[in-house]
Parts: structure tokens; sequence; C-alpha cells
């Protein structure tokens, strides 16, 4: 199947101690094409100086950079750790050159600065230094963020992406005419007719406890009772009350229960059973952990 | 250990949820509707029908119901730890001996919290991919909405 969308091209703008996010990014940009390409009528493409680069003579490399990378892309990611950079003749680093290039044109920079632990041995000072001036500078004129893993940074670059793209590209991913049309409820939705028994412990106590049996479906069961595995030989559950007559949907019970030492296992399932009004028996597990 | 903290429907079956990131709210019906197919397994992951933002299921929670469970559970661990404190005081003295410990008073906890409400607002949407897990959106929402389930992107007439 093939269709119609506008190219987005991100250019990733980092120093070389952040080698892991460019891969990382790279990651959350195939999985935002995997989710959003098709219906948002946008693709993303990383571009990177890595992947995207050719040769060429007669230039300062930074002014090829400029020309084969930084003016043909619409987004621009900026990530800082240690490093701001090696100096070019117009700017404090290839990075911050691409960034100032980048923002003067009016394109939209996504900027993180990482706060993750470094090796303080390889660490040039002149550098963080470097960094942390040029981040005081910035939040005179932008909104950066921060992240603290790379966990952290995917979620915020994800979340980043899905920004930018309705903010900017929005118009050109087609009228919503195009998109599949969804229903307004005229009534509230039937909810699915089925039986439906669950177990779980509630404290009471240093080892007292309560099983808590609830009808979570939509039928009334009748004589509802509880199965104990003998696996379960350190859990005594009182059975006085059982089996109970009538459990109607929505409603609970809790049943006494205790816990002592000995052999057996803390992890088991026990079995919720019922009878619906049609006369069939229900049986349902629920795992149980003391 | 495990405490249920109970959190309100609306009169159509639907719970309300915020997104994590754009912190807007919406609903989804709890349980399953009467269209669901019969093997249809809930998803570990939705997208938020605003800003097609996916998280797991379980960070869907208002900041009313996240202050709300917390009120919640701290007044069940305060009375935790004083069942505690006196079971040990209790283990100590049946030992004899010099010492006799007695505990008094109860460790600080806030009163319960008022129960939840959840009133019947916003406009019923059933998405065209996954109409047997329908939403409840803001009635001013106007743009383009996602799925829940798919994420996928979709209108509404009018």
């Amino acid at each position: 199947m093939t269709f119609e969308a506008t190219a987005v091209r991100v250019l990733l703008a980092s120093p070389s101690d952040t080698v892991s996010e460019r891969a990382v990014a790279r990651t959350v940009i195939a999985r935002w094409n995997a989710t959003h390409a098709l219906d948002q009528r946008v693709v993303l493409i990383p571009v990177g100086w890595e992947t995207d680069s050719v040769p060429e003579w007669g230039d300062h490399p930074q002014v090829i950079l400029n020309r084969q990378l930084v003016d043909t892309s619409d987004v621009l990611l900026g990530v800082f750790w240690t490093r701001l950079g090696t100096s070019t003749p117009e700017a404090l680093s290839g990075t911050v050159a691409e960034i100032e290039r980048f923002a003067n044109s009016g394109k939209p920079v996504l900027l993180y600065f990482c706060r993750k632990p470094a090796d303080l041995a390889a660490l040039d000072t002149a550098q963080l230094d470097a960094v942390r001036e040029f981040e005081a500078g910035c939040r005179d004129h932008s909104l950066h963020d921060t992240y603290g893993d790379t966990r952290e940074f995917e979620a915020k670059l994800g979340r980043a992406l899905t920004h930018v793209v309705a903010e900017k590209f929005a118009s050109t991913t087609g009228p919503h005419g195009t998109f599949p049309r969804g229903q307004r409820l005229s009534s509230a939705p039937e909810r699915k007719i089925e039986a439906r028994l669950t177990a779980h412990l509630e404290t009471y106590g240093r080892s007292s406890y309560r099983l808590v049996v609830a009808n979570l479906g939509t039928i009334e069961l009748t004589q509802v009772n509880v199965e104990l595995p003998s696996e379960a030989s350190r859990f005594t559950l009182f059975t006085d009350e059982l089996p109970i007559d009538v459990l109607r949907p929505g409603e609970r019970v809790a049943l006494m229960a205790s816990t002592h030492m000995g052999g057996g296992r803390s992890i088991f399932d026990v079995f919720v059973t019922g009878i619906t009004p049609e006369g069939n028996t229900v049986r349902f597990p629920s795992k149980i952990s003391i | 250990m495990e405490f249920s903290v109970t959190i309100p429907l609306d009169s159509d079956g639907f719970v309300r949820r915020q997104c994590p990131s754009c912190q807007r709210e919406f609903k989804w019906f709890h349980g399953r509707t009467d269209q669901a197919p019969e093997d249809w397994q809930d998803p570990d992951t939705y997208f938020c029908p605003y800003c097609g933002f996916e998280a797991p299921n379980d960070a869907w929670f208002t900041d009313a119901q996240a202050a709300y469970v917390q009120q919640s559970l701290s007044g069940r661990v305060s009375e935790l730890l004083t069942d505690e404190l006196d079971n040990v005081a209790r283990s100590i003295n049946r030992q004899g001996g010099m010492i006799r410990l007695s505990v008094s008073g109860q460790v600080d906890s806030d009163p319960p919290p008022p129960p939840l409400s959840e009133p019947n607002d916003m406009m019923g949407i059933a998405p065209p991919c996954h109409g047997f897990e329908p939403i409840k959106v803001r009635d001013d929402w106007y743009e383009p909405l996602h799925c829940l389930i798919c994420g996928s992107t979709f209108t509404v007439d009018g």
C-alpha cells in the first residue's frame, strides 16, 4: 500500500559524547513513524552527518554541512551532555552553529541537556563549563528541556515530535476530511453480558487478611465459592460464609483469612466459581500473593 | 500487601482519565461493551485521544484521582503502622523481663478523603477502527482525535 505524505527531515545535532542519544533518537523517530505516519500523513526522516553528508571540496567543513544538512532539514534535535563541541570560524562549536543557523531561519529547534552522571576521569571541564554557559545563555531565548536517563529522553522526545508535527506540519497532513470518521454516541454503550469473578487479598493488621471476592461482570451469580489449591497450605480461609447465595454485579464480599509459618507457596491461584442464571458453572482464577 | 480504592464511573459507565503528556481529561469505558470481540484482550498501553501520546494503561489517573488514592492509602498505612506497633509491644511484654513497652497515641494520618464523584459530562465517541472501545472527550474539541487502542487519527462530524 502506498500513501502520500509530507517528509519532515529531523536533523540530529549533537557533539561527540552523545552517540547513544543519536541512536535513541533514530529509534524514537522510527517508532513515531510506525505509530503516526499513516494517519498523520507525515514521515519523519532522521538526518545526521554520519549517514547523510558526502565529501565535498572547497569550503570549511561546517559551511559544507550547513549546505548539505542544516539548510535542507525541517526540525533540529539538539542534545548536549558534557561537551559543547569543536569551535568553528563563526561559532562556539559546530553544533551551536547549526542550532543558531536553524533558529535564525525560523525552523523548530528541540533542545535537550543531559543530566546523567559522567565519568569524572574522562571529563573535559572546559568543555563542561562551555555547555553550562551555553545553557545559561539559552534561557533567555528558548524553552529547552533536560533528562536524567535514556527512558526519560525517549519519552520527552516522542512527546515533542508529536507536538511539533501537530504545530508545524498539521496543515500539510491533509484536510480533516481525509481521515476516517468516528461516530457520536447517542446513548450509553451496552455493557457486554458476561460473568466475571475476581478475588484479591486485603491486609487487616499483621497476619489478618480479608479475601475480597467481587462480581465484576454484568450478570448475577449464585452459589459463589472459593477453591484453594493444595500448595496454599500457609493460607487459611474461613469458609463459614461460603458459598455465597447471590453475588450481584458490582457487589463484593470480604472473607476472613490468615497466614501462618511453614511450607507451602506464597504465590498461588485461587479459583472463584459461581452459577449463571442459565445454570452454567463459571470458574475464574485469581493470583494471590501472601 | 494490597489495598483497594474505589474510583467512580459516570452513569454511562465511563471513568475519567488524564493524559500524562498533554494533561487533558477524557474518559474511557470501564469494562467491555457488547461489541467487543469474545477474545479481546485489554492492551498494555493506550493512546491519548487528543495528542496521540502512548503510555502504559496504569499511567492515566487524573490529578484528583491520584490525590484521592494517595490520601486513602496514607490513612490505611497509618492504621497498619499503629497496629504493627501494638503487636511489637505485646510481643515484648509477653516475653517478660525488665523491659515493658507501652504504645499510646496514633500514627498521624490525614482524615479519609471525601469520595470522588463523576458527573455525566463530555461527548461520547466511537472510533472508526475500534468502535467497541468508546471514549468521551471535551464538548469543545473540534480537532481530529486518536483511537485509544491503536492511536489512529479520525474525525467526528459536527
